[in-house]
């Protein structure tokens, strides 16, 4: 019998797809740019920072300078914040004020100014400002294994300045209100001139030279940190990052679920497995994602090829190019595998070898309904071998090329096995989720409950894999401490606090603990309740893949990344739905139907 | 205590469990089926209670696990901390993950063996223990269903003779015990 999908159904769907798809847009456009540089003398550097209307959502550093600036400007007014430093004034005051208007104008926002005189003793701006410089410091860090102590020792001297300065915010004018959603205040620290200067001048110099040992050019240490927070640290609203990092995150998870029943029926066939013949169809099903879920894959690798997304920067030809200042060896040097060239060959080889052999086992399971004999099973044991070799490379360089390669200076042998069983793991949670749906409505009556047992069989071992490969991630290179592994973890215990735990403890003990007995692995209620918490905790798996690399701190889970899950839900429910429409949800003529349907564990 | 013990054999294991069926529905209790290879589902059918060998492991692996935390607390870290690769076992909880593997393989030995050895030991089948399968040919190609008289003193033995003969046997035996 096939499955009818009632319009009722197909309502729900598209119900799903289209609040995902107008949170998604809320969110998007209420997206804000985190981080703008620039630099406005050899020495001095304008740093336009993330002011979300929300402080809650702040980090630490973010919301003392938010804090610091919002003493004399009411929080609404704020949406953005310019934080300059300067020691010596490159304009006059007006002049500044010109061209960041001109600027400004043309990028529609309004600009609101707070000045703080250079003979002032107040404490406040002053802590401000040393807070800021923390944050972009802690970014440069964050940035860079570029070498650059020039940069740092640059940031240091402007903490002292800072710190011997007194301030008081004087003439601070009120900001007015104005319409437009963007608004920019603009901070102003001078530091007086003499003594320090002179200090400054030292120390600038000697920056400069360290500079020049770390790269040979002529950039001064302001225009190199500009480049390391712009490229590495910074987001603009032109690229979207969030946006695109969540498109990949979601192409990637749902793509995954398709990949993770295709990995499953090869290895059915390969196996020559009896247990699973009744639930073949749904794994068939599930797989006809494959080649829509590729489509927003190669959605987000087209743009981060053309530049307009900045998920992958090894995609950026400048980084090995030697002459350029974004060279960078350790990317060089892995440019045969993180190259345009090998990238592209090898997707033509991911989505062809996947979405052909999706294609052949679903031709071959069609076929042998009307033909019936022995000869499909054994060609598809041989297939069904030779696709799980395949899938054994390409599953693991796929996830070194698409989800590894973030943090491309990061590296790790285990990680294409890591992303293999979230993949199977997510793929077995949506086997068993849909099954349960269409007994539900009333299909699958030959299911049995020792079906259900085996599959929850698997829901527990392979969630007990993936634990173990997280682990075995983590312990490596925890217990060697070299800094190049580390920098992985670093980002997600500071940035991310306890997600990353949250996502390992619930990922291994809530199937550990409740998944243990038997009478849960049979339990509709059970592997439900359990099935869902996984399924959005390994898509949090995910997130925390690729978010660390793409925005770095400025993550959150708000409108926009809600939005665009419920969109990809809706829209794999109605892939997968549509499908079962196409074929009887039982096979016929396999050669273990019979002894399949008298399971008994 | 003296009882009459039936032995009735069968060639397939098919037939032993739809005589299993017929003869469970007809009220007689089946005490045990012998069998070269597990069948699946004869255990629902004569109504052997659900092993709990699993809450056993369970218990073994925990067993295992406070063994090797205990064990390990006190070498590393009270009785002659090291410094491993830069990391000094001062404190159990900051060096947990080194101590997992451990763990993690000493709870596995525990479980493993403690449920490999309560099992033998359930069956009376350690190695140089008698064997318990009343006909040797169990082992090979004979499926032996056992019925005790004691346990359907609702019938008479002429009754129970009676309903076996007519399930698909190829042989029965009586056994006295005293």
């Amino acid at each position: 019998m096939n499955f009818q999908f009632t319009s009722k159904f197909k309502n729900v769907t598209f119900i799903l797809m289209g609040v995902g798809l107008v949170l998604f847009i809320l969110g998007f456009l209420s997206e804000k740019s985190h981080l703008y540089v620039t630099p406005h003398s050899h020495d001095s550097i304008a740093l336009l920072q993330k002011n979300s209307a929300d402080p809650e959502s702040l980090n630490y550093d973010e919301q003392l300078v938010f804090k610091e600036v919002s003493d004399g400007v009411s929080e609404e007014d704020a949406d953005l914040l310019l934080v300059e430093y300067y020691h010596e004034l490159p304009y006059t005051v007006e002049e500044l004020k010109s061209k960041i208007n001109e600027a400004a104008k043309e990028k529609e926002i309004t600009v609101t100014y707070k000045e703080f005189s250079s003979h002032s003793n107040h404490g406040h701006a002053d802590h401000g400002t040393h807070e800021v410089d923390h944050h972009e410091e802690s970014h440069a860090d964050e940035a860079t294994t570029h070498e650059d102590h020039a940069t740092e020792e640059s940031h240091e001297d402007h903490s002292d300045d800072h710190a011997e300065e007194e301030h008081h915010d004087g003439n601070a004018e009120e900001a007015s209100k104005h319409d437009d959603h963007h608004e920019l205040v603009l901070l102003m620290y001078p530091t007086a001139e003499g003594d320090n200067h002179d200090h400054h001048e030292g120390n600038a110099e000697e920056a400069e030279s360290g500079h020049h040992d770390a790269h040979g050019s002529s950039h001064s240490p302001i225009e190199t940190l500009t480049h390391i927070i712009h490229d590495e640290g910074s987001f603009t609203d032109s690229h979207h990052s969030r946006s695109w990092s969540n498109l990949l995150v979601n192409g990637f998870f749902f793509f995954g679920i398709g990949l993770g029943a295709l990995f499953f029926i090869g290895l059915q066939y390969a196996t020559e497995s009896g247990w699973g013949v009744v639930t073949k169809r749904i794994l068939e099903g599930i797989t006809a994602y494959i080649p829509v879920g590729a489509i927003f894959l190669i959605i987000v690798f087209i743009a981060g090829s053309m530049g307009w997304n900045h998920i992958w920067h090894w995609m950026d030809p400048e980084v090995s190019n030697p002459d350029s200042s974004h060279y960078d060896a350790i990317i060089a040097n892995k440019q045969p595998f993180l190259g345009q060239p090998f990238f592209w060959i090898m997707n033509v080889v991911y989505f062809g070898a996947f979405i052909i052999s999706a294609r052949i086992f679903r031709k071959r399971s069609l076929q042998e309904d009307i033909e019936g004999g022995t000869k499909i099973h054994f060609k598809n044991y041989v297939f069904g071998a030779i696709f799980l070799v395949l899938f054994g490379y390409l599953s693991s360089a796929m996830s070194w090329h698409w989800i590894m390669s973030i943090d491309t200076h990061w590296f790790s042998t285990l990680f294409g096995w890591y992303c293999f069983s979230g993949i199977w793991i997510s793929g077995i949670i949506t086997i068993l989720l849909m099954i349960f749906f269409l007994k539900g409505q009333g299909y699958l009556e030959f299911v049995n409950e020792s079906h259900i047992h085996d599959l929850g069989k698997w829901l527990f071992a392979v969630s007990i894999l993936w634990s173990y490969l997280f682990f075995s991630q983590f312990m490596l290179i925890w217990y060697a401490d070299i800094p190049e592994e580390v920098t992985y973890y670093i980002a997600r215990f500071t940035d991310y606090k306890y997600i990353l735990w949250i996502v390992f403890a619930i990922n291994l003990l809530l199937p550990l603990v409740f998944l243990m007995s038997r009478e849960a692995k049979r339990s509709r209620q059970a592997i439900v309740i359990i099935g869902c918490v996984l399924f959005v905790t390994h898509w949090l798996d995910v997130f925390i893949m690729v978010m660390p690399g793409t925005v770095f701190d400025h993550w959150d889970i708000g409108v926009l990344e809600v939005g665009m899950f419920l969109f990809f839900v809706g829209l794999f429910i109605f892939v997968v739905l549509r499908a079962f429409t196409k074929a009887p949800l039982l096979v016929k003529n396999h050669p273990y139907l019979d002894e399949n349907l008298h399971q008994h564990t | 205590m003296s009882d009459t013990i039936i032995y009735a054999m069968y060639d397939d294991d098919d037939k032993v469990v739809n005589a299993a069926k017929k003869l469970v529905k007809e009220g007689v209790h089946v005490n045990e089926v012998f069998s070269p290879m597990p069948i699946h589902g004869i255990d629902d059918v004569i109504g052997v209670r659900h092993t709990r060998l699993g809450i056993a492991a369970f218990l073994y692996g925990l067993t295992g696990l406070m063994l090797a935390t205990l064990g390990m607390k006190y070498f590393m870290i009270d009785d002659w901390p090291m410094n491993i690769g830069g990391k000094p076992n001062f404190s159990y909880l900051e060096n947990l993950p080194a101590f997992i593997p451990i763990t993690f393989e000493f709870t596995v030995l525990c479980a493993a063996h403690g449920m490999s050895i309560t099992y033998l030991l359930r069956n009376k089948t350690l190695p140089g223990m008698p064997a318990q399968n009343p006909d040797p040919r169990t082992t090979d190609d004979r499926f032996v269903m056992e019925i005790r008289q004691s346990e359907n003193g609702q019938f008479s033995s002429d009754q129970l003779h009676a309903m076996i003969q007519s399930t698909d046997i190829v042989e029965i035996d009586e056994k006295q015990t005293k």
